[in-house]
């Protein structure tokens, strides 16, 4: 025992030591030694008033990109080449754009580097992806009201609704991309059995509406599977609840600005309305019995095995989805567009407070918004090597099969607006997007943020619960009493009712601040 | 050896002092072949614990990593609470430790077992073969097995449903909706998985043995039975030990890919699936709170290093020499 | 298991081979333990060749008749999709045959010159060492502050050394090789060396590594894997695109397509990115692809391995 003791004693004093030494050695500033180190500078935010002019003697500062996306497209450097060529004369800088893989690859990548203090210059951040609201809050990055006001055009082409929708408290530390504004959802249906069946989608205004159509394919076609859910894309969706926080985490307003007054959405009684509706369409063969362990809608709906699918839409979506899964589909719309969170802070772009050029980073995010040429050109890349321009606004994909840049960056970042249509798309798509975009209702919870800092372990807590349950019960694999019964008993448990009045102080303070 | 023992007991004796320096002059060529790891292991290991006050602090940015610890509030234990404030805390913990238990009772018996048997087919050629073969499954990663498990267990195209099960006339089983089978289940993948790695361990073990020994107990008599009793199973043992020993320091770290690919991450399955990682994982998800996760890994840490030290305590006092530290 | 004795007279001839045939089990248990054996690679074979046979198979098919070992429609779209990804593949492959190579050798090293000291009986401070060593198998300082370290204190993100250097030293190796050590050498053989005169390197590299050959074999065997397998520190470490891996590739399409098909992302465009995903059969392939190279270095590590084992029964 003495001799343990004697052993950690001895490892305890090494570690001190060894901390010391680290402390010593990263404590001054480093000047940019290596690649991506020296987070010693505290990159305060100061709207420096002489920076913004360029001058061509100056080296050219590094912008730092990191983005999300499916991979690295091979022929980025070449890309990143014209963008170089062009942005030396307009701004003076060189772009390093890095994508990284969706979930957990880029979470992990930025998460760690802004934790860490690495001098990133730009970073992707979204309600799904690094998340914002807790990286914001957690004061990962720069505040852009001082640059936002000082260049005005990003306010200008976003408006100031849909910027103050992204704030937090009034202040905003990111740009949402200028796309679609609002969301609404309904139902893609199987093209050719809507023809074969002539049925007729224009009544179609309920979830429940749908079922004579369910029914017909389930009496007439067997080897058709009425309903297509997996996980979170289920009918529930139609319901379109508001939500406070993620996906799943309780808590939510009704979608029609009727109150002020924040339920556990889960347990509403149309959200229960709505399991016993699923239970009995699971009891009459109109959803698959595996459907509570499916993964991947868009994978089912590519077998052409399933006949109607829950889907967020927008003008076009039918087309959108025509071309990726290769089936026929038509839309039918069921809710009312809106104007939530979801949208504000689906896609934006922030500038991490370790940046040690902030101001060159938001004048070339800025850019991304007014300069079509560029964004085009890390869209679509360069001209007659990854496309050939068929008329002034539209383009044809150079072998989009073997492309060697085909990012799919469009609704990343910037104006997407400007981006150039490709040939197989409506010509009149983006004026369908504005007057979407106008027909939406603004929600009453629009730019409010949730702090979890006070209730994170209930957060966490309801958050294991609800994945316990939800698929279950969206897709009506059990009966719904008993589980909804057992389910609400550990919401209970894991502290629901402290964490939708959390939500509902917050929320009532946040609206008298307003 | 006896000597040498002796000779060791007395030089520990004297003040620690004197003894060090006498060692390092003594044998220092030891010291300067430890110095590589010991250099890797600071680096790597010991710098970083530092970073363990993280676990006790609201970390908040405030321009570099250094600084932020610095002037990050403490937070006491609160980054602690939400692993035990969940009605979920005892059934986390109770199936880590559970699955745990069965992994190292099961990975230690299978393959010393197979290793045995391997070792005595009459054809080396046809053993090398059976070796290599289990040794593929470990290659595969968890996401990959998932996908195959799910062919077997899918509902309704599922090989068992629908081939299996239905020539037996026997009902089909909705295999992610029943708890009661994925214990064996998962404990089938793991040792699936494993089973074939561990085994090459024990092998090389096994070739290592003097045959000298089966020799001199086959002149006597000995039947193989009594052979692989008295001699192998003995001179393993050490290994057998050791392996244990360092399975048991992990007990309170669940296998991710496991338990959250291969349930396909089906809540109804959750009273049986969900460990500690897997748990974790969805909380903090999506949430870049590294201090929730300083805490949670501290958690582990501090539990797996109870154990081992009552293990290792145990240990010691059957045998000091088999001993893990 | 229960193996009868085999009673027959030693012969004269077997000393000379490994094991006299007298000591052989009998032909019915061998036939036994055969079927046995033939059994559980069967069980252990069967997925493989079923992720090759999907990997070959129609991605419609897939969908619609699921998995099968002969698939009606064969399909070489899903490999055409992972090569024409440029030479990235061909790129990948080479840096993990490179971090490979280079790591197996220099952690065997370490592993080996830390191991062999605490094998020793007459090493005062091997427990101390032991401790110092398993310590960081259960303690470790979370992820930020081991980032910092490679970035900062040594600063060699995106350089291939950071995929070599924190796997260099592992205590579970270690403690393996040391137990391998202990029960293979005898301290008397030691003893001698010192009185012919040898130092302790000497005696390290000319007695006993070459005594310890089959525990080498398995523990860079499991290096090799462990550095082949790995994607964590491209993960951590790796932003730029050349210094990929072949597993961070497969970790990064797998992932991706885990990720957005659990329904976290609700996002309006992540089904148009789904679709443009990569099928099942190219996630097959891509496995296929990945653990290739590795299972073709097994034999010729098997064969070493056997080889070590020969030469050690000679010698001891």
């Amino acid at each position: 025992m003495l001799k343990t003791k004697r052993i950690c004693s001895l490892l305890l004093i090494l570690v001190t030591a060894l901390t010391l030494i680290l402390a010593g050695c990263s404590s001054p500033p480093t000047s940019g030694q290596g690649s991506g180190s020296g987070t010693g500078t505290t990159a305060t935010p100061t709207v420096a008033a002489d920076s913004g002019k360029t001058k061509s003697e100056e080296p050219a500062v590094k912008l730092t990109w990191y983005l999300v996306g499916n991979r690295q497209e091979p022929d980025t450097p070449k890309v990143l080449e014209e963008v170089n060529k062009y942005l030396k004369d307009k701004l003076n800088v060189t772009l390093d754009l890095y994508v990284f893989g969706w979930g957990d690859e880029y979470d992990q990548k930025v998460n760690t580097a802004l934790a860490a203090g690495e001098p990133l210059d730009i970073v992707f951040t979204a309600n799904w992806a690094a998340n914002y609201n807790v990286n914001a809050a957690s004061g990962y990055f720069t505040e852009l009201n001082g640059y936002l006001a000082k260049y005005p055009k990003i306010k200008e082409i976003l408006g100031e609704d849909f910027l103050n929708g992204s704030a937090i408290n009034g202040k905003n530390y990111a740009l949402p991309t200028n796309k679609e504004k609002v969301h609404n959802w309904g139902w893609l249906l199987k093209k050719d059995l809507v023809e074969k069946y002539k049925m007729d989608t224009s009544n179609i205004k309920t979830i429940e509406a749908i079922e004579p159509l369910l029914k017909i394919i389930k009496e007439n076609e067997p080897e058709i599977t009425p309903l297509c859910i997996a996980t979170m894309d289920a009918p529930f969706q139609l319901l379109d609840w508001d939500r406070i926080s993620d996906d799943d985490v309780p808590g939510a307003l009704y979608p029609d600005n009727r109150d002020y007054t924040i339920i556990n959405h889960f347990l509403a009684p149309e959200s229960i309305e709505h399991y016993k509706l699923m239970r009995d369409w699971m009891n009459k063969g109109y959803i698959h019995p595996d459907a509570a362990t499916m993964q991947n809608q868009v994978e089912l709906m590519k077998s052409g095995k399933y006949f109607a699918a829950s889907q967020s839409l927008k003008p076009g979506k039918d087309d959108e989805m025509t071309a990726s899964t290769g089936i026929e589909w038509v839309q039918v719309d069921v809710t009312r567009p809106v104007m939530s969170n979801r949208e504000t802070t689906g896609a934006l772009l922030a500038i991490p407070a370790a940046s040690k050029n902030p101001e060159k980073a938001f004048l070339f995010i800025e850019m991304l918004y007014t300069d079509k040429y560029l964004k085009n050109l890390l869209n679509y890349g360069i001209e007659n090597v990854h496309y050939k321009k068929l008329s002034d606004n539209v383009i044809e994909l150079i072998d989009p099969a073997n492309s060697g840049y085909n990012p799919g960056h469009g609704w990343k970042f910037g104006d997407q607006f400007k981006d150039y249509l490709m040939s197989n798309e409506d010509p009149q798509k983006w004026d369908k997007f504005l007057a979407y975009n106008d027909e939406g209702l603004v929600l009453n919870s629009l730019g409010f943020v949730f702090d979890k800092t006070n209730v994170e372990t209930q957060v966490s807590s309801c958050k294991n619960v609800v994945q316990a349950y939800y698929k279950q019960l969206f897709t009506g694999s059990v009966e719904i009493e008993p589980t909804v019964e057992q389910f609400a008993k550990e919401l209970k448990a894991a502290g629901v009712d402290e964490l939708i009045a959390e939500m509902q102080r917050q929320y009532d303070e946040w609206r008298k601040s307003k | 050896m006896m000597q040498i023992k002796q000779g060791n007991t007395t030089i520990i004796k004297p003040s620690s002092n004197k003894g060090f320096f006498h060692e390092l002059k003594n044998n220092w060529q030891l010291f300067v072949m430890l110095i590589p790891g010991v250099i890797i292991l600071i680096i790597n290991n010991y710098i970083p614990m530092f970073g363990i006050v993280i676990a006790f602090k609201r970390y908040r940015f405030h321009g570099s990593f250094i600084n932020s610890i610095i002037q990050s509030e403490w937070n006491g234990l609160k980054n602690f609470e939400f692993f035990f404030k969940t009605p979920y805390a005892f059934q986390i913990t109770r199936n880590t430790i559970l699955y745990n238990l069965a992994f190292i009772i099961l990975g230690l018996v299978i393959p010393v077992a197979f290793a045995i048997m391997l070792n005595e087919i009459t054809n080396k050629r046809t053993s090398k073969v059976y070796q290599s073969v289990m040794f593929l499954p470990y290659f595969l990663s968890w996401i990959i097995v998932s996908y195959l498990a799910y062919s077997f267990f899918s509902i309704e195209n599922g090989f068992l449903n629908k081939t299996l099960l239905a020539s037996l006339g026997i009902n089909p089983v909705k295999w992610y909706f029943e708890p009661e089978y994925w214990p064996f289940i998962l404990i089938f993948f793991q040792l699936w998985k494993y089973t074939g790695y561990n085994t090459v361990v024990y092998l090389a073990a096994i070739s290592g043995i003097d045959n000298e020994y089966y020799e001199a107990a086959e002149i006597d008599g000995a039947t193989k039975w009594h052979q692989i009793r008295y001699i192998t199973i003995p001179l393993l043992r050490s290994l057998m030990i050791i392996l244990t020993l360092l399975a048991v320091g992990r007990i309170f770290n669940a296998d991710f890919g496991l338990f959250y690919h291969v349930p396909r991450n089906s809540g109804q399955l959750y009273p049986v699936t969900d460990v500690i990682d897997t748990y974790v994982y969805r909380a903090l998800r999506n949430t870049n709170n590294i201090s929730m996760a300083a805490a949670a890994g501290t958690y582990q840490a501090v539990v797996g290093c109870i154990t081992v030290f009552t293990a290792n305590f145990i240990v010691r006092k059957i045998d000091k020499d088999k001993a893990l530290f | 298991m229960g193996s009868k004795v085999n009673t027959k007279k030693k012969d004269a001839i077997s000393i000379f081979k490994r094991k006299s045939i007298g000591n052989r089990i009998s032909p019915i248990n061998n036939i036994l333990i055969n079927l046995f054996f033939i059994l559980c690679s069967i069980v252990c074979i069967a997925p493989i060749l079923l992720i090759i046979a999907i990997s070959f198979t129609d991605e419609k098919e897939l969908l619609v008749n699921g998995y099968s070992f002969f698939p009606q429609k064969y399909s070489l779209k899903a490999y055409d999709y992972v090569i024409t990804a440029g030479d990235t593949i061909w790129r990948a492959y080479g840096v993990s045959i490179l971090v490979t190579l280079l790591g197996t050798v220099l952690s065997l090293m370490v592993i080996c010159l830390y191991a062999y000291p605490l094998s020793r009986q007459s090493f005062k401070y091997k427990n101390f060492f032991s401790f110092f060593a398993y310590f960081t198998m259960i303690f470790g300082g979370g992820l930020v502050p081991w980032y910092m370290v490679y970035t900062q204190l040594i600063p060699i993100k995106n350089t291939i050394w950071v995929m070599i250097i924190p796997y260099l030293m592992n205590a579970w190796y270690m403690m393996i090789m040391r137990t391998f050590f202990k029960t293979t050498i005898h301290e008397s053989i030691i003893e001698s060396a010192k009185i012919d005169g040898a130092g302790e390197f000497r005696t390290f590299f000319v007695i006993v590594l070459p005594l310890c050959r089959a525990g080498l074999a398995t523990i860079g065997l499991f290096c090799t894997l462990g550095y082949w397998n790995d994607w964590w520190l491209p993960l951590m470490f790796v932003t730029e695109y050349k210094l990929y891996n072949i597993q961070y590739l497969m970790y990064q399409t797998l992932n991706s397509i885990q990720y957005l098909v659990s329904g976290s992302a609700q996002f309006s465009e992540s089904s148009k990115i789904l679709a443009e995903l990569p099928s099942e059969s190219a996630r097959m392939a891509i496995a296929v692809l990945s653990i290739g190279p590795i299972i073709f270095a097994y034999p010729f590590f098997q064969k070493y391995f056997v080889k070590g084992l020969t030469i050690g029964a000679v010698k001891g």
